[in-house]
């Protein structure tokens, strides 16, 4: 980023390319929409670009990256609340389709048989849906970015007991949704994850 | 202990906290000594350990291929208004020094002309401020009643220097 802050164009080339995946793949469970998603996560490093003159290595540039990620993805989904366009349990193009979704409602009334993959990464992400939009970018930080307790209050700008807390309740719930496919699920947790 | 004994709801919420390696010493402590003596807590930390492996399912977003060539693209593009910006900011400091001397031209063309047109065109005021001392010394004037005496005066040299005797 030191190099970014001097000019250097080809760093900052380098920079989206490190960190794209990452962040669009926050952002996309936090928005649930890849083309969102890439939207912003181009606005995001938009933004570093256009702040890169005042940026000071006080602070890890990851927690500065995805402050200003999950900022702005605060603003999109107001926004789209405001135009009454929410879509709740992500049935848009890239979330699972309408019939996979009952299909999981239903698996969840009887998780006694078996699951592939597929399904089981579709009750995995409805069971973070179901979280808090704080709790749920809490779990995507500290799972996806192995964030530690401080890094993810100074991207979210709360303390750590808060997080703690946070991060609590939010495994708490993941337990409670998840518990009866523990067992289904492991054979498929190990393995390589799925593309969206 | 009882092997069935429950976590308060305190040592529930720090189970995460303990599972991250993020509790302090005493807290830890605490936790491992719950552990060893309780089924159910030792259940519940399994339990929640599991659930979130289970998370390892979750679908993992990748950008599309063309996404690091538009991002830069659109950064450079968006980038040129504040290009084009500093080029607006030099266009209109150029306007401002084009108007700035514009209005010195005319402002010397005014003045030139103001002082051409005073000399030319006869001014009344003029006439009045040159005649002023005779409108003050009017009233003494008209005492004198004739011209020809104000000369005979005159030529006795009165007007000079408090002599009054004429000169012969």
């Amino acid at each position: 980023m030191l190099r970014v802050k001097g000019d250097d164009n080809a760093a900052f080339e380098e920079l989206v390319r490190n960190y794209q995946d990452r962040l669009v793949n926050v952002l996309y469970h936090l928005v649930g929409n890849q083309e969102t998603a890439e939207d912003l996560a181009q606005e995001v490093f938009l933004r570093v670009y256009r702040a890169r003159h005042g940026y000071e290595p006080t602070a890890k540039f990851s927690t500065w990256l995805f402050r200003i990620a999950n900022n702005l993805a605060s603003n999109s989904r107001r926004a789209k609340g405001r135009r009454n366009e929410v879509n709740l349990h992500g049935t848009d193009e890239d979330g699972p389709r309408p019939e996979e979704s009952l299909l999981a409602e239903k698996s969840a009334l009887m998780p006694t048989r078996q699951f592939d993959r597929r399904e089981m990464s579709q009750i995995v992400q409805r069971a973070m849906e179901d979280l808090s939009e704080r709790q749920r970018l809490a779990v995507l930080l500290h799972k996806f970015e192995d964030m530690s307790y401080a890094d993810i209050g100074a991207t979210m700008e709360l303390t750590e007991p808060a997080v703690k807390s946070l991060l609590s309740r939010a495994r708490e719930n993941l337990r409670v949704k998840l518990e009866a496919y523990v067992k289904y699920g492991e054979m498929w947790s190990g393995a390589l994850p799925t593309q969206p | 202990m009882n092997k069935i004994t429950r976590l308060t709801a305190e040592e529930r919420e720090n189970l995460p906290a303990y599972l991250d390696g993020e509790l302090d010493e005493a807290a830890t402590q605490a936790i491992e000594q719950k552990l060893a003596r309780s089924e159910v807590a030792r259940r519940e930390v399994e339990m929640l350990s599991r659930t979130w492996d289970l998370l390892n399912l979750l679908p993992q977003s990748r950008v599309s291929e063309t996404f690091t060539e538009k991002t830069i693209t659109t950064i450079r593009v968006s980038e040129k208004p504040l290009v084009t910006g500093q080029e607006a900011w030099v266009q209109t400091t150029r306007r401002v020094v084009i108007l700035s001397a514009w209005a010195i031209v005319l402002g010397l063309a005014f003045g030139v002309g103001f002082q051409l047109a005073s000399r030319l065109i006869p001014d009344s005021s003029r006439q009045l401020v040159e005649e002023l001392p005779i409108i003050q010394n009017l009233d003494l004037y008209q005492e004198i009643e004739s011209a020809e005496f104000l000369e005979e005066l005159n030529r006795h040299r009165v007007f000079e220097g408090g002599r009054n005797e004429p000169q012969r």
